[in-house]
């Protein structure tokens, strides 16, 4: 009883640091434990996610696959991405219907090691606003951009974008915050940088489009090829359906700071 | 290192993917990193590499190693503006 009675007072203190996340993740994909990661030769097949569902994302041609094994961050193992790379859902492109249409959180601890080029982190939607679909991405003037896109170009249920220079270079972690059909447009999209203040730049009030994405969802590169993936190294990437709690908000953003050294 | 190569046809592309598939004994197994044990539920890798067209030539990334009497290109695939 004395342990857990400890782990009692340390919650209730503030001073126990979570070590691991909230639950209730959709998608939980974690580069740290590489009983998730399928290689051959240190090139990336399969990462598995650790939900209950087990969602898969995988490469089938070795000239998209990221890397495992060269890179660690915080003594951990990470995966390693240049333009090209990408791993793809291997469900069907409705499952993720519920990130441009409906609410989500979505956390992810990565760097971005070179500035001043499109860099996607996640999309379904293969980057055009003519289709449907949601992107999180870093690109060169307006650094990280969330778009919830819904097959009429230019204009959206919500695009925010961070500002110039936010992002940085080094190891960090996000968390996107989305509600797309909320009446207020500013509140359709939240970006957190850290444990940063919500920023919250979207002026777009267009109905969202309930149809599934245009396609499956993509870690990285937006289409095969495209050459427009992040270039540095991925982490984890929590999604859940819903919108978190501020107080599990905050306990996630603290579990990934520990476990990442950021 | 993966570095770009440029061919003049689809055909010459597929012509040469086929020959460094065969030398390479595509398809690939995948092994879970923790382990190395065989992971049977994963994909075979079926493909080295993939081309565009760009400016009338055929470009894909090779690894160095293998891009013996490639050419190698400045090519790209074009940039895209996000919408």
């Amino acid at each position: 009883m004395t342990p857990m009675l400890g782990i009692m007072a340390s919650q209730i203190s503030g001073h126990l640091t979570p070590t691991s996340p909230v639950a209730g993740y959709k998608v939980w994909l974690d580069a740290a434990d590489t009983a998730t990661i399928t290689q051959s030769g240190g090139a990336v097949s399969q990462w598995t996610d650790k939900s209950g569902t087990a969602y898969t994302f995988t490469q089938s041609n070795s000239s998209y696959k990221p890397s495992t094994g060269v890179d660690t961050q915080n003594g951990k193992n990470v995966l390693t991405f240049v333009q090209n790379d990408s791993l793809l859902s291997t469900a069907a492109a409705s499952t993720w219907t519920f990130l441009h249409s409906t609410v989500s959180t979505v956390f992810i601890a990565f760097k971005q090691t070179v500035g001043g080029s499109y860099g996607y982190i996640l999309s379904d939607d293969q980057g055009s606003s003519a289709n449907i679909g949601y992107i999180i991405l870093n690109e060169p003037t307006s650094n990280l951009n969330v778009f919830a896109e819904r097959g009429s170009p230019g204009t959206y249920a919500f695009v925010n974008k961070t500002g110039a220079s936010t992002l940085g270079t080094a190891f960090t972690y996000i968390t996107a915050i989305s509600d797309p059909t909320n009446a207020t447009a500013a509140n359709r999209s939240d970006i957190r940088l850290k444990q940063g203040s919500a920023i919250k730049n979207n002026v777009q009030t267009s109905a969202v489009n309930t149809s599934s994405p245009t396609t499956t969802l993509r870690i990285s590169d937006y289409d095969a090829g495209g050459n427009e993936g992040i270039q540095g190294t991925l982490g984890e990437i929590l999604i859940y359906d819903s919108i978190l709690s501020a107080g599990n908000i905050l306990l996630n953003q603290q579990y990934l700071a520990n476990k990442w050294g950021v | 290192m993966w570095n770009w190569y440029e061919w003049n046809s689809q055909e010459d592309f597929n012509a040469w993917h086929d020959t460094i598939k065969a030398k390479l004994n595509y398809p690939l197994a995948g092994y879970i990193q923790l382990t190395g044990e065989l992971d049977p539920t994963a994909p075979l890798t079926t493909e080295y590499t993939a081309v565009k067209l760009v400016d009338g030539k055929w470009i894909g990334t090779v690894e160095d190693e293998q891009a013996e009497g490639l050419t190698a290109t400045d090519l790209r695939p074009p940039k895209r503006k996000i919408e």
